[in-house]
């Protein structure tokens, strides 16, 4: 592999893997509710 | 006060800091409150028979519009829906389905009911009381299949809006509960009987899993409590039980111990008792007065209905049920 080619590989890498990171992100984006019958309790 | 907070919808009775995410997987606690995750995002929808459900004398021959959201109150090891019901919100593929969606599409695919199903409905507890609010305003019948894990408060209050409830009575010992399903049994007799009490129309389904809960003693127990505490008329549904998730060294249930369940039931003078995930007669129902077939089924289809104005076409007796 020449060196451009091996820069070609990663750059390709590296686009793959941070649109994998971003979809995941998106996924993880909660749409909040608030929740019924719940209440605060004291700390300790 | 800080910003622990606790959930107290079910018995889990989740104590939750920041950021920490219910036993359901459905809830969190955002800088001191608890919101669901869940409201409007079902990883589940589709139009069912409502013979599906199991529902047997609940508007027979109907569509119910079936959602859920993933996440559940229990663990059961043999759960069959446990690729959505164990997972976390975010593992699995949703829909964007508000309210206001469901009750359209409710009306789009005509179906007669909405049936919170296949994972359990107590973990998107918002986002069912909301659309079940939504339906009875729009004359749509609400039904639940749930294990009955709910405290009693928020059970309650659901009641107002629900027409219909199957319930999993998965055992009758404390020890089958909390070894296998990671609960206890109390609540859900309690849930029954608030059932019974806020007259919502209850069947119930009973999983029989080979050496796990097949003791007939104890089935016997079971169904005579029924009896006593919620009445003879309550359908029975013993289903038959498939190797699933942590439960694959069991084999199926043999259909002899489901037939001699059913018997036991019967005997304990419960008069609507079934077999489902098999096809044999006792999927079919008979008049507890003059014997003959009312509505006869294969899977869940229906071949002949012969209740007429909720009364036996051949002995006029007076069917339990919702018929209409």
């Amino acid at each position: 592999m020449t060196r451009r080619e091996f820069l070609k590989a990663f750059v390709f890498l590296w686009s793959f893997l941070s649109l994998k990171e971003d979809s995941n992100a998106e996924g993880k984006n909660e749409q909040l509710h608030e929740a019924m019958f719940w209440r605060r309790v004291e700390d300790g | 006060m800080g910003k622990i907070v606790q959930c107290e919808l079910c018995p889990n009775g989740c104590v939750l800091d920041v950021n920490q995410t219910s036993r359901c997987r459905t809830r969190i606690n955002k800088d001191g409150k608890l919101y669901s995750i869940v409201y409007g995002k079902p990883c589940a929808v589709h139009v069912d028979p409502i013979e599906k459900k199991p529902f047997f004398h609940f508007l027979p021959g109907t569509k119910a519009f079936s959602i859920a959201t993933a996440g559940c109150v229990l663990s059961c090891k043999f759960c069959q829906n446990w690729q959505i019901s164990q997972a976390k919100p975010q593992e699995t593929d949703t829909y964007d389905l508000p309210p206001d969606k469901v009750i359209s599409y409710t009306k789009t695919y005509n179906c007669k009911s909405i049936a919170y199903t296949y994972t359990e409905p107590t973990a998107f507890y918002e986002y069912m009381f909301d659309t079940a609010v939504k339906a009875k305003e729009n004359n749509i019948k609400n039904t639940m299949h749930s294990c009955g894990y709910i405290n009693e408060k928020p059970l309650r209050k659901l009641c107002k809006y629900m027409d219909a409830a199957d319930i999993d009575l998965k055992a009758f010992t404390e020890d089958f509960y909390d070894k296998i399903c990671n609960g206890s049994l109390k609540p859900v007799l309690n849930s029954l009987v608030v059932l019974k009490e806020e007259k919502i129309w209850l069947e119930i389904t009973n999983l029989v899993i080979p050496t796990l809960n097949d003791d007939m003693k104890k089935i016997n127990e079971m169904c005579r409590w029924i009896v006593k505490n919620l009445g003879a008329d309550v359908p029975l549904h013993f289903s038959r039980f498939f190797p699933h998730y942590k439960l694959t060294n069991l084999p199926p249930t043999p259909v002899e111990t489901l037939t001699n369940a059913r018997k036991t039931a019967i005997d304990a003078g419960l008069k609507f008792v079934y077999i489902g995930n098999v096809r044999t007669e006792a999927e079919n129902t008979y008049c507890p007065s003059c014997k003959k077939i009312l509505i006869e089924r294969t899977g869940y289809q229906i071949i002949k209905n012969n209740i007429s104005n909720g009364k036996c076409r051949f002995c006029n007796a007076a069917m339990p049920g919702v018929w209409s």
